[in-house]
């Protein structure tokens, strides 16, 4: 063997010629060596061994999506066409660059058309890395390829060879378009804020591009690469993100002017002009250009990379504008020099600084970017895989600090919210995904359970001000990831990144978002951090549902209204808390059911209770809760065929959580379906043996069937389970009076009216169990007592089997009026 | 956080030329990317590359207050976690190739019986003993490697943190991963 008995000397020796070998052009190394070597065989084979090994460690680096896969791996292969990779058939080469070659290939299985990576082979790819390598592979090729960015799949053959296939439109270059002539305004904003986006992604993923240009076919364009140049980079200056922003700029203007803003005869000159010259602006040349545009490319080509854009989200956020025709608003700040310096560090963080850091080019090297085309045309046809269901698990919190776990929540929160927006996809509800949270099942696995068709996983890091969110879809069968990004921002902005994601993953599955979730309307606000906070604990809070959570919910949610008044949610959540409270019977209602109404009130800002709901089933047709209190409200309209259709949609959306597992039970109990009824309480408890107000929902429908004595067995499981809820006691009072065990009902009463001297005891509790035992003076006592308490359950007079006893006697009706209910 | 104190501290220390700095930052900077390292392993279910740069940078703002330290600082904490990066990924490959080996399986996920991964911890470990060999005639290019590869380190930060030339660097990155590729492909 050879290199393991070197000794220092003879390896210095061996060093020195092979770097000069290195430094010598490949044609005259041959010579070099036979100068250098002299009659040291042994020395000029060793050296000639290692430049073959440096070049295929060279080519194989620079393809292979990790560094260690790359330092590994056997040297690239080009691919014969009509050979076949896995399923697809290479049909001809459709771009080839510095880093790769993609194919246009037919996949046998479907007959349709794809653009197709095919990857050395690597050894051993796990599933992992797969994925990861997807991800870093998206970033850039978003960037190169603004439209074949629909990954279908990426596999690996039998011997080895991963390949990715993506969507392939049909399309000419943009070089090619800008040789036909300059190109309209709206449709180089367009491209401008594809690649903005697409940088944004490579940004956001620690990639520089520098290579940011109309095309990257190599071949006697040198001049061309330079042409595209920052003048930091043209000056070998360090290059960051704003590096990128001005290469776009350059594209921008030649888009629009059919012509580069630098020229030069030579290399030289060509940065000379770079570095000096202010280029006419590009509005000379073309007929009108709004001013903003030109603002904009104007900004992107200042020669100071502080005085451009300092990201390109910042960019894309103008492009956006622009496209929507309103106007810009980065672009229109002052200049940086009356401009508070430092203002991004404070904003953005740390993260913001290591965006800023170059990266190695090694990184690009992990990505196969193909060079060449550059599509813009409208995909051909190809529709994505079919999602028509997701569910989002509960994200990582990489923050390491436990007391960050509500704001993670909260995003994820955030996340389902502005997903369920989109429309025509269902999002599970946020409670139905917790038991996920610490899970060893797989993908497949939980979207078996969820019965979705797709998952979306993520990670939250916060630091301070600062919050990176990372997201990826994966769809579950066969399990593969379509999409990811990442996006770092503010912690105010949360929304505004779960409204991005929300757009992404629309346009990823390739269908038409509503059109709030396109204009980012109305969640994707700033909203002040500390009320946030504030928000996302309240929320952590109201999900335990219990004395202590909901009081503390209460408390936080106030709190985020006190810090910004504007901050609907928290609202909406208020109303909910309260609502809450006095359901579980926590609070005396009197007192907060006008502010329950108001709150909800201000938190939709319109009256009417379907209305309102219907319109938050529009905004997000996902939103669970929304179709359960729908249900309610029409419930107590009496409308039960709507009620139980929205209860059963609503349940769909939410599993796992008892509340909407009962759900269609209670409806069934007003539209006295008791038969029904039974069987949904009975399976309902399957799964939910502990929630007392199961047993108490099984007890109402079997008395709704006269089945009283299995009535008294399942409110006495209510009453243990419940700690002696006043709710349960009514009903196991009643039972036992109905079932001929009156002194058992007595006994009952005798409790209720003893703890409701020193508590709160629902009056229509005390009320039913009178009207069992047919003391109607009593049990109206009790009733008005309930009327002038605003006891909840009087919503329900009308319906609840508990209060047929009194039907019959004159007060009901005059009651019902009361209430509002029409007898 | 007392934590980041002390490692920034110590970072300082070590700048100013207290060699005692160093073994008191090591074991810091190794426990921390075990942990962290430990954590993506079990996470992912193992198997296949860490993003070692990730992780490398994960502990570098867990652990330094990057207000209070300059590009030198940076540059000896990417070079030391690199080397503790190397150590934790080749105990890691070892453990799993004597696990599989051993029969453990119950320890192995679903995703770790892919057939390739073992022939693929063979690979990491053959990386490792090349790396031995290599360091043994040349301890530049080595830890030329241990930066660039196992830290993830650009050329710069590399060079920062082994006070060489960038272009030595790059030259010696070439010529390590040759000298690898070679010793590992074909030797």
């Amino acid at each position: 063997m050879r290199p393991s008995g070197l000794d220092p000397e003879r390896w210095r020796q061996i060093d020195d010629v092979l770097d000069a070998a290195l430094e010598t052009p490949p044609d005259d190394r041959a010579a070099f060596l036979e100068r250098a070597c002299g009659d040291d065989d042994d020395l000029r084979s060793e050296v000639e061994s290692l430049l073959v090994a440096h070049r295929r460690a060279e080519q194989s680096f620079e393809r292979s999506p990790s560094p260690l896969g790359a330092m590994l791996a056997t040297p690239f292969e080009v691919l014969p066409e009509n050979r076949l990779v896995g399923p697809f058939r290479l049909l001809r080469e459709i771009g080839r660059g510095g880093m790769g070659v993609v194919y246009l290939a037919e996949d046998t299985r479907l007959g349709r058309y794809v653009a197709l990576k095919a990857l050395p082979p690597y050894l051993g790819v796990g599933p992992e890395a797969k994925q990861r390598f997807a991800a870093e592979a998206r970033a850039v090729s978003a960037l190169d390829h603004p439209n074949i960015a629909t990954l279908y799949e990426i596999d690996e053959t039998e011997a080895g060879q991963l390949y990715m296939a993506f969507a392939y439109y049909e399309g000419e270059t943009l070089d090619a378009r800008i040789a036909r002539g300059p190109l309209p305004v709206d449709e180089a904003a367009g491209i401008a804020t594809r690649i903005a986006a697409g940088l944004a992604a490579a940004h956001a993923g620690g990639i520089i591009h520098r290579d940011v240009k109309p095309s990257n076919v190599r071949e006697g364009v040198r001049l061309g690469t330079v042409a595209y140049m920052s003048p930091e980079q043209a000056s070998g200056a360090p290059v960051d993100v704003r590096s990128d922003l001005w290469s776009l700029g350059v594209v921008m203007y030649e888009m629009l002017n059919g012509e580069r803003p630098f020229r030069g005869d030579d290399h030289s000159s060509l940065i000379q002009s770079i570095l000096q010259t202010d280029p006419e602006p590009p509005a000379m040349r073309g007929s009108e250009l709004p001013e903003a545009v030109e603002r904009v490319v104007g900004k992107l080509l200042s020669k100071e990379p502080d005085d451009r854009y300092p990201s390109a989200e910042d960019l894309l956020l103008d492009l956006r504008a622009i496209g929507a025709g309103e106007s810009p608003s980065v672009a229109f700040e002052p200049p940086p020099a009356s401009r508070a310096r430092g203002r991004i560090v404070r904003d953005k963080g740390w993260i913001r600084r290591w965006i800023r850091r170059p990266v190695p080019a090694v990184l690009l090297g992990l990505v196969l970017v193909a060079g060449g085309t550059w599509l813009f045309s409208k995909p051909s046809g190809t529709a994505g895989p079919s999602i028509e269901r997701l569910a989002v698990l509960p994200l990582d919190n990489l923050t390491g600090d436990p007391g960050q776990q509500p704001f993670v929540d909260g995003v994820h929160e955030a996340l389902i919210g502005e997903l369920g927006k989109i429309g025509t996809i269902d999002v599970i509800s946020r409670t139905s995904t917790l038991r996920y949270r610490e899970t060893q099942m797989s993908i497949p696995e939980i979207a078996d359970e969820l019965d979705v068709d797709a998952l979306i996983e993520g990670s939250v890091l916060r630091e301070g001000d600062s919050v990176a969110i990372s997201t990826q879809l994966v769809v579950a069968s066969p399990e593969r990831q379509l999409w990811a990004g990442s996006y770092h921002r503010g912690a105010g902005r949360v929304f505004e990144i779960a409204g991005d994601v929300a757009r992404a993953i629309a346009s990823e599955i390739q269908i038409a978002p509503t059109p709030e979730v396109q204009r980012g309307l109305p969640t994707a606000r700033a909203v002040d951090p500390e009320a946030y906070d504030a928000f996302t604990l309240g929320q952590f809070n109201l999900e335990r549902r219990s004395r202590e959570g909901l009081g503390l919910a209460l408390k936080y949610f106030q709190r985020a209204i006190e810090i910004d008044s504007s901050f609907a949610p928290a609202y909406a959540a208020l109303a909910e808390a309260y609502g809450s409270a006095v359901f579980f019977g926590l609070r005396r209602p009197a007192s907060d059911i006008p502010r329950v109404r108001a709150l909800a009130q201000k938190a939709v800002a319109i009256d009417g209770a379907e209305e309102s709901l219907r319109r938050a089933i529009a905004l997000n047709p996902s939103y669970a809760p929304a179709h359960l209190h729908l249900s309610e409200v029409l419930s107590v309209k009496g409308r039960y065929g709507d009620a139980l259709e929205s209860v059963k949609r609503g349940s769909e959306l939410e599993r796992f959580v008892p509340f909407s597992a009962f759900r269609p039970a209670v409806v069934l109990n007003y539209a006295r379906d008791f038969d029904g009824a039974i069987e949904q309480a009975r399976s309902g408890l399957e799964f939910f043996t502990d929630f007392w107000q199961g047993h108490w929902l099984l007890c109402l429908s079997l008395s709704g069937e006269g089945l009283y004595g299995e009535a008294v067995a399942a409110c006495e499981e209510a009453v243990g389970r419940s700690g002696r809820t006043p709710l349960a006691l009514g009903a196991l009072g009643f039972a036992f009076a109905l079932d001929g065990r009156r002194q058992e009902a007595k006994r009952v009463v005798g409790e209720l009216e003893e703890r409701a001297e020193s508590q709160y005891v629902g009056a229509s509790s005390v009320a039913m169990v009178y009207g069992a035992l047919g003391d109607n003076d009593r049990a109206f006592e009790w009733l008005d007592r309930a009327y002038l308490e605003r006891d909840v359950q009087l919503v329900h007079l009308a319906d609840y089997v508990f209060f047929d006893p009194l039907r019959s006697d004159p007060r009901f009706d005059d009651l019902l009026q009361k209430v509002g209910i029409e007898p | 956080m007392a934590v980041t104190d002390d490692t920034t501290q110590l970072l300082q220390a070590l700048r100013r030329g207290d060699s005692g700095a160093l073994d008191r930052l090591t074991p810091r900077v190794y426990d921390e990317l075990h942990r962290i390292a430990h954590r993506e392993l079990t996470r992912r279910g193992g198997g296949e590359t860490l993003r070692t740069t990730a992780l490398v940078h994960e502990a570098y703002v867990k652990l330094v207050d990057q207000t209070r330290v300059d590009v030198e600082d940076r540059a000896h904490f990417l070079a030391l976690a690199a080397k503790a990066m190397r150590h934790i990924l080749i105990d890691y490959a070892r453990k799993q190739r004597s696990q599989k080996r051993g029969g453990d399986w119950r320890k192995i996920s679903l995703r770790d019986a892919d057939p390739t991964s073992g022939e693929r911890l063979e690979e990491v470990i053959a990386l490792d003993e090349a790396l031995d060999r290599l360091e043994r005639f040349d301890k530049r290019l080595c830890e030329v490697v241990e930066c660039r590869f196992f830290g993830g380190m650009t050329v710069e930060e590399t060079s920062d943190a082994l006070a060489i030339a960038p272009r030595t660097v790059d030259r010696a990155w070439q010529k390590a991963k040759a000298w690898l590729y070679r010793e590992i492909h074909e030797a």
